[in-house]
């Protein structure tokens, strides 16, 4: 079986996803991952022009083309203790938990799809910038009328900017 | 820290809670409180996802899990809520530092606020006559103009930076103030009607005005104190909204040969946006009513029964922030200072939902488009 690329996803792209109708296809082409905490908290349902939809992660987990992840504290201590106290405040727990992962050594091949300027950010305050992934770059075909926080555009632009912020939030490590 | 240290926190944390094991753990839905003790042992290791959830239960951030503990500020409440007081105070705590936190990052882009004026309290000597001087020059300090209840919570808001938050409180608790290292913040009891909440807004505004830790500390341990400082503050709320002379010259147009209807009462009571009750009081301090005719209106079931009655249908509760913290909140999602998950949550509202929740208070989620302006 051919090795797919290791992506994790935030909360924002799941949604996205099914709502563009691009999850089957984002899981022939990838092999995803969820952090636990957007798993159990935050992808319920979505937005169509019928009304909201439920999302079910059930069929994807159950054929091995979607796989939970779970953060240890001992992870998550360690995210912390690399960014101000402040950086925290300003990002959610399925984020975090997101970039603890990233940082531990059993997802030092994936990569991160993320669509939060504050998270994009970090990546690059944790020089991980290329472990990120926008979601138009996921997608790779031409999306009509993407918001602007799923734009290629966006994500460099915040890159840059958590290489230029970086000597504020950066601690240690 | 450690796992075992770890543990002692959550203990800490817990019990400031006034939350027992089995209380947490039903919380958690873990099926047996010995899943706590393991935890709070050391004994078991935590996942992030449940380090999350258990924050969230014990109303702190997960960055001050990992610190060492902090002495709970102090909250003054009008009515202490029987039940889950300490959880109350947490989440009021907490909103109020997620506010400090909003003011802090967007510092640079914030106009400078007015200290909110500050006066020295003697419980042996201040009285109603006080109180109510004491109303009538911060009304006019504050600019609050004619209809006082009308503008009271945007101008502490916006002009003086006191941070506002409502929580249902069912029919206990009604509102509690606190004078934070960083700044004033008031609780509001998100199940009282509107006008009920302008009360509570002045009469803890008096609070905030007066406030002294050794004071507050005081009153909190003398039942006596705590019941002189209330009444203070209750008239101070009366005078506040309901200015005398206002009110004097109100009343001669709704009086007839001498007598005040129900009805005049209740054009009274929505005109300065307060309680028929208040206006009782008020009328009372202003020698329209001896206290005997004052108890006999107040013990009276066809005037509680019309009170009630004009209590809205329609009201749907108050808010759970104000305008200024869903502007600064939505300034620093925008400007890519927080997370759009951790908007979502500020705003107490889902991923899926913020796009609507953000368009029906008027913040569309846009791009980066900019236009330049001249400097006139």
């Amino acid at each position: 079986m051919k090795n797919l690329p290791l992506v994790l996803l935030d909360a924002n792209v799941i949604i996205e996803a099914f709502r563009r109708n691009v999850w089957k296809s984002l899981s022939d082409k990838y092999q995803l991952f969820v952090p636990c905490t957007v798993l159990e908290e935050e992808v319920f349902y979505f937005q169509s022009k019928q009304g909201k939809e439920g999302i079910s992660l059930t069929p994807a987990i159950e054929a091995g083309k979607l796989k939970e992840l779970s953060a240890l504290d001992a992870e998550l201590q360690a995210f912390h203790s690399l960014l101000h106290p402040h950086f925290h405040l300003s990002i959610d727990p399925g984020e975090k938990e997101a970039l603890a992962l990233l940082l531990s050594k059993r997802c030092k091949d994936h990569l991160f799809c993320t669509a939060d300027g504050k998270a994009i950010q970090a990546l690059a305050i944790l020089s991980r910038s290329e472990q990120g992934l926008s979601f138009e770059k996921l997608v790779k075909d031409k999306v009509p009328s993407l918001p602007h926080y799923l734009s290629e555009k966006w994500f460099r632009q915040q890159l840059q900017r958590g290489v230029e912020e970086r000597h504020l939030w950066k601690l240690g490590g | 820290m450690n796992r075992k240290q770890l543990g002692r926190r959550i203990r800490e944390e817990r019990e400031k809670c006034g939350l027992t094991q089995h209380e947490l753990a039903d919380k958690l839905q873990w099926k047996s409180h010995a899943t706590v003790v393991a935890l709070e042992s050391g004994d078991r290791e935590l996942k992030a996802f449940e380090l999350f959830q258990l924050s969230n239960i014990l109303h702190m951030n997960v960055n001050d899990l990992y610190s060492e503990s902090k002495t709970s500020p102090l909250v003054l409440w009008r009515k202490k809520p029987k039940a889950q007081r300490k959880l109350l105070e947490r989440r009021f705590s907490l909103r109020s530092e997620e506010m400090n936190f909003l003011e802090t990052i967007l510092k640079d882009k914030l106009p400078q606020l007015r200290p909110l004026p500050r006066k020295e309290l003697d419980l042996r000597t201040a009285d109603l006559f006080w109180a109510n001087e004491l109303a009538d020059s911060i009304r006019r300090e504050l600019d609050l103009g004619s209809l006082p209840a009308a503008t009271l919570f945007p101008r502490l808001e916006e002009e003086f930076g006191v941070r506002m938050f409502s929580e249902s409180m069912g029919k206990d608790g009604s509102a509690a103030c606190c004078y934070f290292s960083f700044g004033p913040a008031i609780f509001l009891n998100r199940d009282e009607v509107p006008w009920r909440q302008v009360f509570s807004i002045a009469h803890e505004l008096f609070h905030l005005i007066t406030w002294n830790p050794t004071l507050v500390e005081k009153v909190e341990n003398s039942a006596a104190l705590h019941r002189k400082n209330e009444a203070l503050a209750d008239a101070f709320a009366a005078g506040l909204l309901l200015p005398e002379d206002l009110l004097r010259r109100d009343v001669r147009t709704v009086e007839e040969a001498g007598k005040l209807s129900h009805s005049g009462l209740i054009f009274l009571a929505r005109k300065y946006g307060v309680s028929t009750t208040a206006v009782l009081l008020r009328l009372r301090y202003l020698h329209y009513l001896s206290s005997d005719q004052l108890d006999q209106i107040l013990n009276d079931q066809t005037f509680h029964a019309l009170d009630k009655k004009s209590f809205g249908k329609a009201f749907d509760g108050t808010p759970a922030f104000g305008a200024r913290f869903l502007r600064l909140a939505y300034r620093a999602y925008q400007a890519a200072k927080i997370s759009r998950a951790r908007l979502a949550r500020l705003l107490e509202t889902t991923l899926i939902d913020l796009p609507d929740f953000l368009s029906t208070h008027g913040f569309p989620e846009v791009g980066h488009e900019e236009f330049a302006i001249s400097s006139p």
